[in-house]
């Protein structure tokens, strides 16, 4: 029996028509009044403002104004001031933000023009992937990078094209070759096997424990599809995986529960990148996941994570209504 | 119906006439039915009711604003008529006693049927009420997704998700041949 055939039943079951839908309709006519009642769409009251708190307002507003320029002055002197130092606190003990310090290299010593590319991608970006259900998105969307160039070419998108949280803040890391991976190969029958529990979260700060090189994050789950009592609103997760994830960025992340240790949530699987979500709702995931590579999806180039990393390439961006078909998958396992 | 046609029967409504109330009670009077039925479990009540609402909607179409989604707009007005009168009625009504109550006589489905002699609607019953409130939404209103998760205020993965689940749950019971 099919999923298919027991919504067949439940429709044949639930699908019961009005006895006497004539003898309804005269009984509702019959005690219809004359004319309804005049109710036209909400619309915001207006509110009468005296002279006197227009001149308030205004005043209140030149206030406003001269004392935000007068912030924004001290601003720049202080960014201006940050430029020249090479390295920026952390929000996390002793480490460093090495994904944020190559970039802000990257974009100091990139012309103004190429700045911008670092720059999340406007809402001109957006339309473009919505329209032709993500086909090739445009010449716009190309920050005229070698890289972008080449991606270009092969009708490809990069990391840095699509609409993330601008990437100024990677979870904190201080030796990434403590950071390895583990060579089993990534099916996602058998990922989706061993997983208790998938999440979206967000990234909300993540550090290195400098001995063994383990990742801790702590995430705000904003979602949670569990087989039995899922994870908190706020998951700490520890990982060895290389992928690192970054701060204010969103993900679902298949979850493995381990019995012996209550609490103690890991990733299904560590040694690939976790699917990320975009902010104009498509997702980003690599090509093990052969049930959101069947949805029509555009190749993404992403910077690689290590040497030998053999995601970097295989990345691809579909809507994030694929994730239904997915958990749909995860679903019929259990 | 589209939502220009449910604008132009509203706008019929507004004007008094009453050929607009009819169009949509065409359009979705069963549909309406359907949700009072699967809350109340009564076939009288649910006809009372639905007659309610279409009296409710001749006074309260002006309401309805341009853009919004008619369909979850209806199916919300419907809904919190039907949970207005089940707090007035006070007593919810046990599953045991929902035949002698009106609900559709046990009568036998088809030999093809893969649920055999058992109910539907009594396999229904074994779920839990979020579950079975989505699966009358999407089955019976002809609700998609989308639409029950601004009814129910929910979001939209949770809602597919519930749904997925107790078609699973549906789906297993019915091979084991239980209730559980």
């Amino acid at each position: 029996m099919t999923r298919h055939d027991v919504e067949q039943q439940c429709r044949e079951a639930l699908q019961q028509n009005i006895p006497d839908k004539e003898a309804l309709w005269k009984r509702i006519e019959a005690n219809l009044p004359a004319q309804p009642a005049q109710q036209p769409a909400e619309e915001p009251p207006k509110r009468k403002i005296s002279m006197v708190y227009r001149t308030i307002a205004a005043a209140a507003c030149f206030v406003f104004v001269a004392g935000g320029l007068a912030v924004w002055g001290l601003s720049q002197t202080a960014k201006n001031a940050r430029k020249t130092e090479t390295a920026r606190p952390s929000y996390s003990n002793n480490v460093d933000f090495a994904g944020e310090q190559a970039v802000q290299e990257q974009a100091a010593e990139a012309p103004a023009e190429e700045a911008e590319a670092y720059e999340p991608q406007g809402e001109a970006a957006a339309p473009a992937m919505d329209e032709q259900a993500l086909d090739f998105a445009g010449d716009q969307l190309y920050d005229g990078t070698a890289k972008s160039e080449e991606a270009k070419r092969e009708n490809k998108l990069t990391y840095a094209q699509l609409k993330v949280p601008q990437t100024t803040e990677i979870a904190a890391v201080t030796d990434r070759s403590k950071l390895k991976t583990g060579d089993s190969y990534f099916t996602e029958e058998s990922v989706l096997e061993n997983t208790f529990a998938i999440v979206k979260a967000e990234v909300l700060r993540g550090s290195q424990e400098e001995s063994s090189g383990v990742m801790t994050y702590t995430l705000h789950v904003l979602e949670s599809y569990s087989r039995g009592e899922g994870p908190g609103v706020t998951l700490t997760l520890s990982t060895s995986s290389p992928y690192l994830m970054e701060k204010g960025h969103v993900y679902y992340l298949p979850l493995h529960y381990d019995d012996s240790i209550p609490g103690d949530w890991e990733l299904s699987y560590a040694d690939a990148p976790q699917i990320e979500c975009t902010q104009d709702g498509k997702i980003l995931y690599h090509s093990g996941w052969a049930t959101l590579l069947q949805r029509q999806s555009i190749p993404v180039v992403c910077e690689p994570q290590y040497d030998s990393d053999f995601f970097y390439d295989r990345m691809y961006l579909t809507d994030s209504t694929a994730l239904e078909e997915l958990l749909d998958v995860w679903a019929s396992m259990q | 119906m589209t939502d220009s046609e449910f604008e132009s029967a509203v706008e019929k409504i507004r004007a008094g006439d009453s050929s607009g109330l009819r169009e949509i009670y065409d359009a979705y009077g069963d549909r309406i039915y359907r949700i009072f039925l699967g809350k109340v479990h009564h076939h009288q009540d649910a006809e009372d009711l639905t007659s309610d609402f279409f009296l409710k909607l001749w006074e309260c179409a002006g309401s309805h604003r341009s853009g919004q989604g008619h369909r979850s707009w209806l199916t919300t007005i419907a809904r919190n008529m039907a949970i207005d009168h089940l707090r007035k009625s006070v007593k919810m009504m046990p599953v045991e006693d929902a035949e002698e109550a009106g609900l559709p006589p046990d009568t036998d489905t088809p030999e093809t049927s893969v649920l055999g002699n058992m109910q539907a609607a009594e396999l229904l019953s074994s779920l839990s009420e979020d579950e079975q409130e989505i699966v009358r939404l999407h089955v019976a209103a002809e609700l998609t997704f989308r639409e029950i998760a601004e009814v129910l205020q929910k979001p939209l993965g949770t809602v597919a998700w519930k749904y997925r689940n107790a078609i699973g749950k549906l789906q297993k019971r019915a091979k084991e041949g239980r209730l559980v």
